[in-house]
């Protein structure tokens, strides 16, 4: 009976957030207005009826309704509880379901609690409704979670996808769409403004508190991904350029982009306009994004919920969505004419800024769809992967860094600006040059450019008077420090592939990686072989102990490798174990990792400059 | 007689060099195969590299890099090797040629616009004043 309530909530919500805000826009764009105070009763109805329904599916799982088929195909009764309410959003129709209701969620926050006037909050809102109608027609039409299977039901369910039981895989999926409908909310503010024709201060206030809030999740999802994939994959990587990924990194390019386009805005006047725009863009490459996900059409790690049908229904969704938007960007973008005066140093860098990470985005989107309009063409198939992508990154990050840091040290005195030139330069050559990397001069390069970002960095910090960004600041620093972890791991990890067993030993580095014992693990919802793995140093002293594991899952017999890695702030112990190769041999993969963390303690402070700008230090609402 | 022990000694050597050629390859050629490896897609699962897979082809093709190394065939060579015979989609960087130039060309594009911009908005003005 409660799925058939939350499926009836899903469909009235739909239905409530498809009509009204047509009557809530053509009453906004009457003169006198009308009927703009709809939108609060369509708000809420929205979304309490999505939360209840969001509820009623979690029930569904808490109480192993295996006639409910979603739940069938993703959960069974010896699942831990905690799995049973990640597997909520643990394939598509759950997971969609989730990103309405966090729109809803995001709507509803800033109906009730900003303090911008009901003109501005009427089409807005409007807009945001509109979204969460057209994206649950499309759930309740083609996916709809609460399908039963009458009368054949079950006895028990399949299981939730073994890759997914994991606590960074409960949080990961819920983080990323908190950012996307972070992005969805800033994209119906900008349909909003470009429909009033206006755009006053307070908007641009509001505009900021939510691309940063949505950067700061994007920027959370993604950064916990990598950790995820580091510590399970088995195969030491953190980052894949695999299409799904990119569909997460554009819109994090773009909301970062957004934000540096708001600081122009807001304190000199300009670039509203693009303000308006990236909004839209972001939202269409979010859509773009899902519909790569859910469609399959190419092929990616992350496809595991996909089906050509649904593809069809997101490219209309998106058409429908996007087209619109920029067709109203392009008529009224006129109105929105910023201070035309000569650009100062300041703007200058921002802009480039702007720039350089909407390009960026450009880039990753078109790498991503390459072999589909290469396939388009009949050209025949090919793939875009982690080598391409690198080639254009690392020369990217490298540029970037030098920029940041030569747009503070244009602000410095001649002096200390010569200081950490040279500094940087020294300690360039010294790494590049005497620590045998893998590739010298690109590690000359981004040795170079991370020094001179940090070194400028905190020269700034130092010298300068009131009015620091302190956000701008750690944000940039988080930059510098996770490239150290990137230059750590890409020019000077050790790695080896080797077939070893009780008793065998296999030196790497200055440490030696002894195989000790397998020991047999039964857990709630796998077995596996964990291999027990002591690392020695040059005089035969233990460092530490590694625990790898090859599980099988009980449910489906999947196997997956869970590595063994002893973290550690300036190297990481690394150890996956593969095939089995003979009674008592595996395939074990050994690595030395040198400053990997540093890349996850950038993002860190990325997000911690966010936490700690928002709430400690709220800079002057600039006017 | 005398060709006879010549053959053999041939024989002899030609094993002792293809016994030192299936030995421990260097460390030179290992990392090297490994950076091939990554270059690679796994021919069976498709969502991983070779260098991640543990499919028994991907160990098969491992195996082949190291070997056609040892042989002093180069990276290149290899690469194209492989594509020509699991198909262009083997490779995660494509083969630059003119229906892959668009890939190189559009960041160009965008990159050099960004830093022409840059030059005329900013470093030009300020000289003509």
């Amino acid at each position: 009976m409660l799925p058939e309530f939350g499926h009836f909530l899903l469909i009235l919500a739909a239905v409530i957030a498809f009509v009204f805000p047509w009557t809530i826009l053509y009453g906004v764009l009457r003169k006198p207005p009308a009927f703009t105070g709809l939108w609060r009763p369509a708000v809420l109805t929205v979304f309490s009826g999505l939360t209840l329904s969001l509820f009623s599916l979690a029930y569904a799982f808490l109480t192993n309704d295996f006639s409910v088929t979603y739940v069938s195909e993703n959960s069974n009764s010896y699942l831990e509880t905690f799995y049973k309410i990640a597997a909520v959003w643990s394939s598509h129709e759950g997971s969609m379901l989730l990103w309405i209701w966090l729109i809803s969620c995001w709507t509803t926050l800033f109906a009730l609690l900003t303090n911008e006037s009901e003109e501005v909050k009427a089409p807005a809102v409007a807009s945001a409704l509109l979204i969460i109608g057209l994206l649950s027609l499309f759930l309740v039409f083609t996916s709809n979670p609460f399908a039963r299977q009458l009368p054949m039901v079950p006895a028990e369910g399949k299981d939730l996808n073994p890759i997914l039981q994991d606590i960074g895989m409960i949080f990961h999926p819920p983080l990323l769409f908190l950012g996307y409908a972070g992005i969805s909310l800033s994209f119906a503010f900008s349909i909003g403004c470009l429909l009033r024709r206006q755009l006053t201060p307070t908007s641009l206030n509001s505009l900021t508190k939510i691309s940063s809030i949505a950067w700061g999740f994007l920027t959370a999802g993604n950064v916990l991904g990598s950790w995820w994939a580091y510590n399970e994959l088995g195969w030491g990587g953190w980052w894949f350029w695999d299409p799904v990924e990119n569909s997460s990194f554009i819109p994090w390019l773009l909301a970062s982009a957004q934000l540096h386009a708001l600081l122009l805005a807001r304190k000199r006047h300009k670039l509203c306009k693009s303000v308006l725009f990236i909004p839209i863009a972001a939202f269409t490459v979010s859509l773009i994004g899902t519909f790569i996900v859910r469609s399959g059409v190419i092929q990616s790690v992350h496809a595991f919920a996909s089906d050509p049908n649904k593809g069809l229904f997101l490219i209309a969704i998106t058409v429908l969505m996007a087209l619109p938007a920029l067709i109203l960007f392009a008529r009224n973008a006129v109105f929105f004419k910023g201070d035309t005066s000569e650009i100062n140093a300041y703007d200058a860098a921002v802009s480039v800024a702007v720039m350089i990470l909407s390009a960026a985005a450009a880039v990753v989107l078109f790498g991503t769809v390459f072999p589909l309009i290469y396939q388009g063409f009949g050209l025949g198939s090919l793939s875009v992967g982690a080598p391409y992508f690198n080639s254009i990154f690392a020369p990217l990050t490298i540029a970037a860094a030098l920029l940041i840091s030569g747009f503070t040290l244009f602000r410095q005195r001649a002096a200390s600006a010569a200081a950490v030139i040279a500094v940087s330069a020294a300690s360039s050559v010294a790494i590049a040059f005497f620590l045998h990397p893998k590739d010298p001069i690109m590690t000359a390069f981004a040795v170079f450019s991370c020094a001179m970002l940090f070194l400028s960095l905190i020269t700034e910090a130092l010298t300068k008077r009131a009015g620091q960004n302190w956000f701008a600041f750690l944000a940039h620093l988080g930059i510098a420090v996770s490239m150290v972890g990137v230059i750590g791991d890409t020019q000077f990890q050790q790695e080896a592939l080797v077939r070893m067993g009780p008793g065998y030993g296999r030196s790497l580095g200055d440490v030696i990686f002894v195989y000790d014992r397998t020991d047999k693990v039964d857990s709630k919802s796998f077995y596996a072989d964990e291999g027990r793995i002591i690392v020695l140093d040059k005089n035969e002293k233990e460092i530490t102990e590694l625990r790898p594991q090859r599980q099988t899952f009980k449910s489906n017999g999947m196997q997956m490798t869970h590595a063994g890695i002893s973290h550690g702030l300036f190297r990481d112990l690394y150890v996956s174990m593969g095939n089995q190769l003979s009674a008592e041999e595996y395939l074990m993969r050994l690595n030395i990792k040198p400053m990997m963390i540093w890349l996850w303690l950038g993002g860190l402070l990325m997000i911690f400059g966010l936490f700690f700008a928002r709430t400690f230090r709220r800079e002057k609402d600039l006017s | 007689m005398k060709k006879i022990i010549y053959v053999l000694t041939c024989c002899l050597a030609l094993c002792f060099a293809s016994l030192s050629f299936a030995a421990v390859p260097s460390a030179e050629i290992r990392a090297q195969a490994i950076e091939i490896s990554k270059e690679l897609r796994c021919p069976s699962s498709m969502t991983q590299s070779l260098y991640e897979s543990e499919a028994p082809i991907a160990a098969e093709l491992k195996g082949l890099i190291y070997k056609k190394l040892a042989a002093g065939e180069s990276k290149e060579q290899i690469l194209t090797f492989l594509s020509e015979r699991y198909g262009e989609q083997i490779r995660y960087e494509p083969a630059m040629n003119a229906s892959t130039a668009m890939l190189w060309l559009f960041p160009a594009f965008l990159f050099l616009t960004i830093f022409f911009w840059f030059v005329i908005a900013v470093l030009l003005r300020k000289k003509l004043k």
